[in-house]
C-alpha cells in the first residue's frame, strides 16, 4: 500500500476518464503499428500464399492490419468523444491552459527552468503544470485532426454515402487526398513522441515527487502536502470570503489515530 | 417541316437510319454516360427533342495532349461527336482553316449564339505579366478566355492544366498559373482532370450536357460523379494484392511479372479519383496500372507536385541526403528515448548529489536528526 500520510489525496480524474484513457492507450498503439505496416507494408507476402484468394483468410495480410486499424480507430473515436464529452461534466478532466491567467505564464516559466534542473528541488504545488497543460491541448489538437483525416480517407471509399458527403469537402480544403494521408502519416509520429515524454514525465514525477502521478490514471488521486495552487480548477472558483463546505472533487484520507505511523508523524511535529 | 430541332433523332434520320439502330445507339450511349439502365426513357427522350448544342474550344496554357486523347475516343467515336452530335465552331488545333477567317468565326459564333454555346477550355490559365505567357491570335488568353466564357452555358475544364493549373502550376509556378475557375465565376463549370482525361470521359461529359441539357451531376471538387465517384485504388483489378499484402518491390522482380500491387512503388491509386479502374484507356484496352506502372495520380490537384513518383512517401530534403518522414520519425524516436533516458539519469544523480550537500551542510552545523531526515 502506497503510504502518503503526509499527504492528502485529491481526487482529480474521474473513472469516465480514466477508463477513456486507456482506451485510447490500446488503440493508438494497435493504430500506430498497424499504420506502419498500412504506409510502408514492409514484409511482404508474409502469409506464404501467392495465390491472393487465400490470404483474405491468412491471419496476417493488409486485409488484417485495415480491419484492425479501422476498428481501433473506430474506438479511439469515440473514446476522444466520450472523453472530451466528460471534460464539460468534470472539472478534473479539463485541465487546459489558461493563457489569460498571469499563473498560467508564471508555472510555464518555473516547470522549464525546473526541467531543465536549474532550480533542482520545487515545491510540488500544480494539479498539472502550464506545460503539461499546454501539452495535452496540442495532443488533443492532433487526435482532433489525425481522426478528421483517417475518417476522411475511411468515408471516401463510397463518396456519395453519409460520412463521404460530409467529409468530402475536407479533400478539397486539404488540397488532394495525398496532402490528406501525408498529413495523418505526418500527426501519427507526432503521437510516438509525445507517449516518449509523456510516459518519461509521468513516471518522473511519481518517482521524484511520489505525488502518485502513474496510478492516478487507475485511481483517480494524486498525493499533496498542501492544496495545489490551481487546485480552483478543481473545485471552483472561490469568491472572496466564501467558504466552500464540501469541495466537490477533493477527498481526505481518513487519518487513523490508532495507526502507529499516524502516531509517530504526530510526535515529529 | 414544323419545329424541327436539330436533335440526334433527326440526324438519324436525315442519314436513313432505322429507329432500331436509333434505339441501339441511345442503349449504348445510356452506358458511356455513366447512367443506369433505367434512364434509357430519359435518353431516348432526351435524344429526340434536345437541340444539339454549339462547341466553342479554347487551348490555353497546356501541351494539347488533351485533344489528342480526345481525338482518341472510340465509344462515341470522335468523329461522331464532333461531326454530328455537336457542332463544334471553333477549335483552332482541329479547324481546317486558319488565322484571320477563324478568328472572325470564334468572334461571329460567340456573337449568334450568346448564352447557350458549351465553352471547352483546355490548359490553365497564366496570369503574370498580364499573362502575356500565353497568346492565341496576338491576344492573352486570359482575354480571349473571358470574352468567350461571358456568352457560355456551361464551361467544360478538359484536363488538369485547365482544372488545376497542371504542370506549369508545379512549384514554384513561374507564370502563375491557374485554373479556368479561379478566372472565371457565375457559370457552371464542370472539371475534367487529368493528364489527359480518359477519351470516352471527353466525349461522355459534353454527351451528356448536349442530351439532357444540363451539367451532369458533380461532386465537392466540382467533377462528375459518374466518371470520378471511385478512387483507382477501390476499382483496381490488381486490389485482390494489395488486401492479401502481394506487392511489388522493385520493377524488375517475379511480383512485378506476376502482377501484384504496386503501392510499394509508389502507385498514387488510393488517392486517386478516375475511371482509368473500369472505363480504361483505348477502348477498354488497357491503363498504366495494368500495363505495370503504377499510377502517377494525374487528375489530382497538384499532382506533380506529389512526387517522386515511385515513393508513397515525399521525399524531405535534409543537407548531404535525401530522406523521407518515416526516417526521420525512427531517428527522432530513438533519439527522443535516448533523451528521456539521460534527462532521467541527470535528474537523479542531481537530486542525489543535493540531497548529499545538504546532509553534510546539516550536519557541519549540527542541525541533522537522524530520525527525522533519514526515512
Amino acid at each position: 500500500m502506497l503510504i502518503h500520510t503526509d499527504k492528502k489525496a485529491y481526487v482529480v480524474f474521474s473513472l469516465w476518464l480514466r477508463i477513456f484513457h486507456w482506451t485510447m492507450v490500446l488503440s493508438v498503439t494497435a493504430l500506430f503499428w498497424t499504420g506502419l505496416y498500412i504506409g510502408d507494408p514492409g514484409f511482404a507476402a508474409i502469409t506464404g500464399n501467392p495465390e491472393p484468394t487465400f490470404a483474405i483468410d491468412g491471419w496476417f495480410s493488409m486485409e488484417t492490419m485495415r480491419r484492425i486499424h479501422f476498428t481501433a480507430g473506430a474506438i479511439l473515436t469515440f473514446s476522444f468523444i466520450f472523453r472530451v464529452a466528460g471534460g464539460f461534466y468534470n472539472r478534473g478532466d479539463r485541465l487546459l491552459p489558461k493563457f489569460r491567467q498571469k499563473r498560467y505564464w508564471y508555472g510555464l516559466r518555473e516547470t522549464t527552468l525546473h526541467y531543465l534542473m536549474i532550480p533542482q528541488k520545487h515545491e510540488h504545488h500544480w494539479l498539472r503544470n502550464s506545460l503539461a497543460r499546454t501539452a495535452y491541448l496540442m495532443v488533443y489538437i492532433m487526435f482532433f485532426f489525425e481522426i478528421i483525416t483517417g475518417i476522411t480517407m475511411y468515408s471516401m471509399i463510397n463518396p456519395n454515402g453519409i460520412l463521404g458527403s460530409i467529409f468530402a469537402p475536407l479533400v478539397t480544403m486539404f488540397g488532394g487526398e495525398y496532402k490528406v494521408h501525408l498529413i495523418h502519416h505526418y500527426i501519427a509520429w507526432g503521437f510516438l513522441f509525445f507517449t516518449i515524454v509523456h510516459v518519461y514525465m509521468a513516471f518522473r514525477e511519481d518517482v521524484m515527487e511520489e505525488s502518485g502521478e502513474v496510478s492516478a490514471m487507475v485511481s483517480g488521486m494524486k498525493y499533496y502536502a498542501h492544496d495545489p495552487i490551481d487546485l480552483e480548477d478543481l473545485n471552483g472558483k472561490r469568491r472572496r470570503g466564501e467558504r466552500i463546505e464540501k469541495p466537490s472533487g477533493t477527498t481526505y484520507r481518513p487519518s487513523n489515530p490508532d495507526d502507529p505511523r499516524e502516531r509517530e508523524l504526530q510526535e515529529d511535529d | 417541316m414544323k419545329n424541327r430541332v436539330n436533335s440526334l433523332w433527326t440526324l438519324f434520320q436525315e442519314r436513313r437510319l432505322s429507329r432500331r439502330t436509333f434505339m441501339k445507339s441511345c442503349v449504348a450511349l445510356t452506358a458511356i454516360l455513366g447512367l443506369p439502365p433505367t434512364m434509357l426513357n430519359t435518353v431516348v427522350k432526351a435524344a429526340e427533342t434536345t437541340e444539339l448544342p454549339t462547341v466553342i474550344w479554347l487551348h490555353g496554357h497546356e501541351c494539347t495532349g488533351c485533344s489528342e486523347s480526345f481525338i482518341r475516343s472510340s465509344s462515341p467515336f470522335t468523329s461522331d461527336v464532333i461531326l454530328n452530335m455537336i457542332s463544334l465552331e471553333y477549335d483552332d488545333t482541329l479547324a481546317a482553316a486558319s488565322g484571320e477567317p477563324l478568328e472572325e468565326h470564334l468572334k461571329k459564333i460567340i456573337a449568334e449564339k450568346n448564352g447557350k454555346y458549351i465553352l471547352a477550355v483546355e490548359g490553365g490559365v497564366p496570369l503574370d505579366e498580364n499573362g502575356v505567357y500565353c497568346t492565341v491570335g496576338g491576344r492573352t488568353f486570359k482575354e480571349s478566355l473571358l470574352e468567350a466564357a461571358k456568352g457560355a452555358a456551361a464551361i467544360i475544364e478538359y484536363g488538369s492544366c485547365a482544372s488545376w493549373g497542371g504542370i506549369q502550376a508545379a512549384k514554384p509556378n513561374p507564370t502563375n498559373t491557374v485554373s479556368v475557375s479561379s478566372v472565371v465565376s457565375g457559370k457552371p463549370i464542370i472539371k475534367v482532370p487529368g493528364c489527359p482525361p480518359i477519351p470516352e470521359v471527353m466525349t461522355g461529359v459534353v454527351m451528356h450536357y448536349a442530351l439532357f441539357g444540363q451539367i451532369p451531376p458533380l461532386d465537392s471538387q466540382g467533377r462528375p460523379k459518374q466518371f470520378y465517384g471511385n478512387r483507382i485504388h477501390d476499382t483496381c483489378y490488381r486490389r485482390a494484392f494489395f488486401d492479401s499484402g502481394l506487392f511489388v518491390e522493385k520493377f524488375d522482380d517475379d511480383a512485378s511479372k506476376s502482377g501484384w500491387c504496386l503501392y510499394k512503388v509508389g502507385c498514387r491509386g488510393p488517392q486517386t479519383y478516375n475511371s482509368c479502374g473500369n472505363l480504361r484507356w483505348w477502348n477498354g484496352l488497357s491503363y498504366p496500372i495494368q500495363s505495370g506502372h503504377g499510377c502517377i495520380g494525374c487528375s489530382e490537384k497538384g499532382f506533380w507536385d506529389n512526387d517522386v513518383f515511385y515513393k508513397r512517401l515525399p521525399d524531405i530534403p535534409l543537407a548531404n541526403t535525401i530522406t523521407t518522414a518515416d526516417t526521420i520519425g525512427t531517428v527522432a524516436a530513438v533519439g527522443a528515448t535516448a533523451a528521456v533516458i539521460v534527462h532521467g539519469a541527470a535528474t537523479l544523480v542531481r537530486n542525489k548529489y543535493i540531497d548529499i550537500q545538504e546532509e553534510k551542510r546539516l550536519k557541519e552545523q549540527g542541525l541533522w536528526d537522524e530520525k527525522k531526515h533519514n526515512n
